[in-house]
């Protein structure tokens, strides 16, 4: 996680213009990241990258100065762009029968080599499209970005535990999605919390 | 230890870790089990694919070269947030906690006046004051119209992350120091 360049907030706070734009090109790339890889939409997920900020210089006296920013922005982001998105009612789940169907066999038996295929990822991205909000920023969160287990928990604002139980249920449903060879073993959700049962 | 339990602790482990001294005998039986290898490398196979896709989504973009210019001139124009004098006297919560009183205030006396109206000879002032009653309870119960709001905004607060013992970093999830609706407002709950 990024760390505040020393007195960048404390200069912002004093209404100095420059250390707001070293704040904005600090953290403008995470940002975007998320919400390009929410919305797969550039001109939305710019529209989210100026709200975020303008939203962080509106309130920039009550930012702390001796932590990241940068949880916090990613909190923003996300409910962003989620209100965006069910705004614009979100059109995902088309059938997905097609697809599956044009998967080609030669993606057997290979488990030790990532099997490049179009399709499977064409599936997978509209599987991620599909997910329920709190999943699918769980798989950004930590497959994307990065984030630890503990830090994705944090930015979402649940326990580690939750956190696990979403990307649990996110890699189940986007694993459902792949032809049967591909799927086996999916491991159980005897010992995954419940907490969290989309 | 079965197969089953084997590669359901190694898929486990690799997903979210950590791999460690005590996985070391699961890790000896898949370098023996050839069904095990498939199950778990099927897993890694997929999580690689999982990544793959979420990193096409974002690959190459950047954010465009003109935001900052748009930032900064709606940043400007929005200026930083404000209160009326009162809410800066008292800071945000205490401001509620007296409008709530006053609201409380206003609605006795309304109540009373109401109450004065009902001619002598009808029943029906035992209902109004039951009104009275039911509606006074809904301002001064935690579950009132006051409460709520202020637990909503302080449950994003630092002080209530540094109060349940959080990290530095849960702390700057929870940026805000004050009580502030625009920002604590329907975050990912
Ligand atoms: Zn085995």
């Amino acid at each position: 996680m990024t760390t505040q360049p020393d007195g960048l907030v404390e200069r912002m706070q004093s209404g100095d213009m420059d250390a707001f734009e070293e704040f904005f090109n600090t953290y403008k790339r995470p940002v975007y990241t998320t919400a390009l890889a929410i919305t797969r939409d550039p001109f939305l997920a710019e529209e989210i990258l100026q709200d975020c900020f303008v939203k962080a210089y509106r309130v920039r006296q009550r930012l702390r100065r001796d932590v990241s920013p940068l949880p916090w922005l990613q909190r923003v982001t996300t409910n962003l762009c989620y209100s965006r998105l069910s705004r614009r009612k979100r059109t995902f789940a088309e059938p997905l029968t097609a697809l599956i169907s044009n998967l080609v066999a030669d993606l057997t038996s290979r488990p030790d080599q990532v099997v490049e295929s179009r399709e499977i990822i064409e599936v997978l991205q509209r599987g991620i499209d599909a997910l329920p909000p709190k999943q699918q920023t769980a798989i950004i969160l930590y497959y994307l970005h990065g984030y630890s287990l503990a830090e994705s928990a944090e930015i979402a604002d649940c326990n580690v535990g939750t956190m696990k139980s979403r990307l649990h249920y996110a890699l189940k449903a986007l694993r459902a999605l792949l032809p049967a060879e591909r799927r086996a073993g999916i491991p159980s959700t005897a010992r995954l919390a419940t907490d969290d049962v989309p | 230890m079965t197969c089953h339990k084997v590669a359901r602790e190694l898929i486990e482990r690799f997903r979210f870790g950590p791999l460690d001294r005590r996985s070391a005998p699961h890790l000896a039986h898949l370098e023996t089990c050839a069904r095990c290898r498939e199950e778990v490398g099927l897993d890694r196979a997929f999580v690689l694919q999982l990544q793959r896709a979420l990193r096409e989504r974002v690959e190459g973009a950047e954010p465009p070269s003109e935001t900052w210019s748009m930032v900064r001139a709606r940043a400007l124009a929005e200026g930083t947030e404000s209160y009326g004098w009162w809410h800066r006297l008292l800071g945000y919560g205490q401001a509620l906690r007296v409008a709530g009183a006053g609201a409380l205030v206003a609605l006795v006396v309304v109540l009373s006046r109401a109450q004065l109206d009902v001619p002598h000879s009808q029943p029906a002032a035992s209902t109004l004051g039951r009104m009275g009653h039911v509606e006074v309870a809904s301002f001064v119960t935690p579950g009132g119209i006051i409460w709520p709001v202020v637990e909503h905004y302080e449950s994003a607060s630092a002080p209530v992350a540094r109060a349940s013992g959080l990290t530095r970093f849960a702390q700057a999830a929870a940026l805000v120091v004050l009580p502030e609706p625009e920002v604590s407002q329907g975050i990912l709950r």
